[in-house]
Formats: C-alpha cells, structure tokens, sequence
C-alpha cells in the first residue's frame, strides 16, 4: 500500500480569539489523499471545508490552535515540521487557491513577478523559461493577451481575471497537491467549466494530487473522483462521486443533491434552517434540526458510522434505503 | 389605448471610453442598441458573462448611467436625460437588489430601520402607521423572522440578508424591480429559498422584474423572458423556457450546457486577445464560423416569438 500524501485523523480544531465564545469548526474529520487522487469536499458555509484546508497549510486564523488528531504530509507529522521544512511544504508540496483572490496577490508586484517568483522559488533547477511558463498557463486560463496581463497590477485585474492569476500562481508552484477554496466562484458558468477542466487536467497531467473544496456539488463531481460531504465540522459521508451522487446515504447529502438541479416543473429546492453554531462539541448527529428523516434515536445518542455499500461510510442512524 | 408597459426600452445603446495609457483611447462600446419591454407582473431575464453588457443596462435603467442613446420610459414616461432632482419622483417605482448583500446594508443599521427607510423617503403619501404596517408587510413576506428584525446585518446569514434586500426593495411598492444576480453570492443551500420566493412574490405582486445573472438555469427558474447578451448586443431572445429547452444561437447552446455541469454543445474557444468590433462578435470563439459571419449580423426571427442573432440559426430551418 502506497503511502498517503496527506492523512489527517480525528482532526480537532478551536479558535479562541479572546473576544467572542470560542468555536470549535472541526470536531474531528478523517482524511487521506494519495498521489494525483482527485478530492471533493462539499458542505454549506461554516461546515469547515475552509478551515481543514487551513489547517493541512498551519494558516489557521489568530486564536485557532489544534486541538486533537493528526496530519501528516507523507507520514511526516505537519504540526511538527519547524520553519524551513514549513517553507518548503508550502507552495512546492502542497499549494492553495484561496476563495479571495484579490486579498491572495500582492498590490505592489506585477502578474509576470508574482508567478515569476512563485516558480523560482518553488522549482529550483527548473530549465523552463518562468516567464514563458507565465504566458502558456495564462493563455490556458482564458487570457486573450497573457502578455499584456503580465504586465498588470492586481488592482487592474477584475475579479475573475484575479481568481484565474492567482490558479497560475498555485500551478507555478508545481505542487504535489493542489488544495482549491471555491476557485470558480465569481467566474461566469462557461469560463468556471473551464477553470475546473483545466484544474482537472493539469493534475493530471502533473501527476498532482487535488483536494477541491465548494458548496456546489456540481463542481465539486465534475473535477474529484472521491467526495467528503461535511457537516458542523464533520465529514458525515465519503465515496465515490458515482456511489455519493446515485445512492446517497445521509440526509443531508441527499438534501444537498436535491438543491443542486432546478427544474421547472418542481419548485426550488433549499435546506431550511441554518448550519449550528460550533460553540460547543456535537456529540448527537448536528444535522438532526433540520433533517426530513430524523428518529428518535438522533436525539438519544451519537450516530453510528455505517458502511452502506463498498468503500462508503455515512454517519447517519438510518441504514441503507430507510427514511 | 391601453396602459402602457411598465418598461420600455428603445434602442439603449452605451459606449464608454477608456483611456488604455497614455495618449491611447478607445471606445468600448458596452450595450449595443438594446430594445425590449416588460409588462406588468411580468418578468425578464438577462443573461451573458462579463463584458456582456447586463450590468450597464441595469445601470442605465436605474440612472446610474446616462445612456449614449436610445429611451427608456418607465410606465411611459421618459427617465433618460432627467436631473437627480427630476429623477427623485420615479425612484418609489424603481428599485433594485444587488449581488452582494451584505455591502448593500449599512453596518450600523437594524434591518428594520434598513427597511423602513425607502418608505419613509420614497413614500410620504402614507401615514407614519401606514409605513408601519408595509413593514411588517415585507419583512412578513420574504419570511424573515420577527427576531431577526432588529439585528444588524453581520448577524445575519447571507440568505437572510437576501430576503431583507427583496424585503426593502419591494417596501415602497414599485412597479419596476431589477435584480442584479439575486442568488450568486449564496450557497446553493439556500439559493432554492431565495428563487421560491422571487416566484411567489411575482405571483402577488404587481411589479415587474428584471432578472439579471450569468447563470442562465437562475434566470430560466423566474423570468418569462429571456434575453441572452454578448459582447454588448441581443444574442438572442423569446420565451424563456423555448430559449432554454430550445437554444438556437450557438452561444446560448453553450450557456444551456455550462448551466447543466454538461460537456455537450459547442465548445467556445477562449476569449480573443481583442473583442471584434464588426460582424458576429462571437465568431472567434465560435466553432461553427464560416467567412459569411464576417457580415454584420441582424436579429432574425427564430420561430415564435424568438429572434436570433446568427445567419445560420436565424432562417426558418
């Protein structure tokens, strides 16, 4: 058995800034990724995707500290790496698109020096050209006139161009795993496609590993093979995208699934209710308020991790095919 | 006679010039001779990508733009050339909700008071109670929670927040409301609360609506009309769900399958490194251009109701 590029076990999160009540956004999530596995995770706002991401990089927001479980980076515990082995885990191991792609670039460095730099610093020895690399991964992202956007500063990028700039600084990196926070958002829906093809086919071609994170399961099943669907700081089911989108097993995977499509003849569907508050640790199932299938026993005790079928796993009281 | 539309919009078009550096100009032209009307209680759909020109035509039907030329009157009197003054009397009956709520609200405000507002400036025909009661009206009919009601906007989620734009939008009761990307800022969690509600409230109000958005499945889930944009002119136009379930222009095809997550249809090349100023503006991209798509093209009738911008899809086929 090959060793995982990235195992993350019973991870616990707190954040504790003084201020306000401290949260607890993770409350234990299992993870692995192997080499140029493609991975999903998808979940409302406030489900943690984010913060796992943060966590596996050591960027947690001030206050957030781990708190329990593991992550190790090809069996080497992250927590424990000091200063410089950081510095070369990031960017050339693992690299981010971050969600916000203005606040992510520098406003004093030009395009062509921010990803000029990122691949410098992350591929030594590289032969290629940083600045040619710059124009093919530019016109690759839908950039009529990559040169002429080298040239430009990050204010006077729009939003989309920033987001597809800062996809090319990850990529410069040449990272063994590429971690994505809802990269498409703020894209149109033609040039999204795009961006999730290219991010699926330049893994591929790199033989990079792909950890995608989106509250749209439709972006997440396009690009990853495997899919974690999180909850309240949980990853309350895990499968195959083909298992987890023909025979969901949790309530709220099926909820998110039924949000997913519209169609005419059948109103919108949403999830009524909101994500609870992570002020204190979930013990009973967190999803069971708002969940059309909930029992008695949701309310009584911890839900079990059930294997409906091949390599899935739901945490749910209900079985295969109840509710 | 009868009434006339509630909007009607003749010939918009916009250019803007845009200083590329120094000594360099060039005139981008943003909305190309842009016409359509919208019917009481009835509603339109805008869609295209960036560069598509939807945001100016919202712009220039809120006169936060003057347009370049062309009319547009608003229950049939003329909104365009009118001073912020002259302007002032139309705005009860104009309203909008924007992309991102949460910079739509001032921080410091209830959204109560957020709501109240419009009615006390835009409506002072209606005493202090009868404001009072329109209040509780909206914020009852976008569903929002009486608790909810005297917080500030960072208590509340995005969603939420939403409902208080449509809520403060709807308060002075106008007869024109444009929505510019009502749902893209919200997880798709709670975008199907959002759209049942923009349903419902079509259904009660009075108003029309005009839906803009990029996501042509979002538009197609409330609009009656739709029209789809590129490059600054009408791709294509009809009822939405003929346009939807029977795209004739090669770009709404494309549109059709990117909202469904679908490989087929064509496949848009990328963007050029300059848009083309002359003939079929999509034509670079285009995977079915021929040389006749050099020519300037025409909107053509498509089939009932339908017009479409491509000498190839455009004949009766």
């Amino acid at each position: 058995m090959d060793v995982p590029l990235l195992s993350v076990s019973g991870l616990e999160v707190v954040i504790d800034n003084g201020a306000d009540p401290p949260v607890i956004p993770l409350q234990g999530v299992d993870l692995e990724i192997f080499p140029g596995e493609t991975v999903g995770l998808v979940g409302e706002s406030g489900s943690g995707k984010s913060m796992t991401l943060r966590s596996v990089l050591r960027i947690l927001p001030p206050g957030g500290y781990v708190t329990g479980g593991g992550l190790s980076w090809r069996g080497r515990s992250i927590p424990d790496m000091g200063a410089e082995e950081l510095q070369a885990f990031r960017g050339a191991e693992a690299a981010m698109i971050y969600q916000n792609p203005a606040a992510a670039l520098d406003p004093v460095l030009t395009v062509r020096r921010q990803i000029a730099d990122a691949y410098r610093a992350n591929r030594p020895g590289a032969d290629s050209d940083p600045v040619r690399f710059a124009v093919s991964v530019l016109r690759e992202l839908e950039f009529g006139n990559p040169g002429e956007v080298l040239n430009r500063y990050p204010h006077q990028l729009s939003g989309g161009m920033a987001q597809r700039v800062n996809i090319a600084l990850a990529l410069a990196c040449g990272p063994a795993l590429l971690m994505a926070d809802e990269p498409t958002t703020g894209l149109d829906t033609t040039t999204g496609l795009r961006v999730l093809d290219l991010l699926e086919e330049q893994v591929r071609v790199n033989n990079a590993a792909l950890l995608f994170i989106s509250h749209d399961l439709r972006a997440v099943a396009r690009v990853a093979r495997r899919i974690g669907v999180m909850y309240a700081g949980r990853i309350v089911e895990a499968g195959t995208r083909e298992e987890l989108l023909s025979a969901p097993a949790h309530p709220y995977t099926r909820a998110l699934i039924e949000c997913m499509e519209l169609r005419r003849d059948e109103p919108p569907r949403s999830i009524p209710g909101t994500v609870p508050t992570m002020t204190e640790r979930h013990v009973l199932c967190a999803f069971r308020e708002r969940c059309p299938s909930r029992i008695a026993a949701c309310g009584a005790e911890a839900a079990p991790l059930r294997s409906p079928a091949g390599g899935r796993a739901a945490l749910c009281h209900l079985g295969d095919g109840d509710g | 006679m009868g009434e006339p539309p509630v909007l009607e919009v003749r010939g918009l078009s916009k250019t803007y010039r845009v200083r590329r550096s120094v000594g360099r100009t060039e005139w981008v032209r943003a909305v190309e001779d842009v016409s359509f009307t919208v019917e009481r209680a009835r509603s339109l759909g805008i869609v295209g990508e960036s560069g598509s020109g939807k945001t100016t035509i919202a712009r220039c039907l809120l006169g936060l733009t003057e347009p370049t030329a062309g009319e547009i009157l608003l229950n049939g009197r003329p909104l365009t050339g009118l001073s912020v003054r002259r302007m002032r009397p139309h705005r009860r009956h104009l309203q909008m909700v924007f992309q991102m709520p949460q910079s739509s609200f001032d921080p410091t405000d209830s959204i109560r008071r957020a709501v109240r507002r419009p009615l006390r400036r835009l409506r002072p025909d209606l005493s202090r109670s009868q404001q009072e009661e329109r209040l509780r009206e909206v914020l009852e009919a976008v569903g929002l929670a009486e608790e909810l009601r005297d917080r500030r906007p960072a208590a509340l989620s995005g969603g939420q927040l939403q409902r208080a734009a449509i809520a403060r939008a709807l308060a002075p009761d106008p007869d024109l409301v444009v929505l510019d990307e009502p749902t893209s800022s919200l997880d798709l969690s709670v975008r199907g609360g959002i759209l049942s509600l923009l349903q419902e409230l079509q259904g009660r109000q009075s108003a029309a609506f005009v839906f803009i958005s990029h996501d042509l499945e979002v538009v197609r889930a409330c609009a009656d009309e739709l029209i789809v944009m590129y490059l600054g002119q009408v791709a294509e136009r009809g009822p939405a769900e003929e346009v939807f379930a029977r795209p004739r222009h090669p770009y709404t095809q494309a549109l059709v399958a990117a909202s469904r997550f679908d490989a087929d249809g064509p496949q848009l090349g990328p963007k050029g490194e300059r848009d083309p100023a002359t003939g079929c503006r999509l034509a670079p991209r285009c995977p079915l251009a021929e040389g006749e798509c050099a020519a300037e093209q025409t909107l053509l009738p498509g089939g009932p109701d339908r017009l479409v911008r491509c000498w190839k899809a455009g004949a009766p086929v």
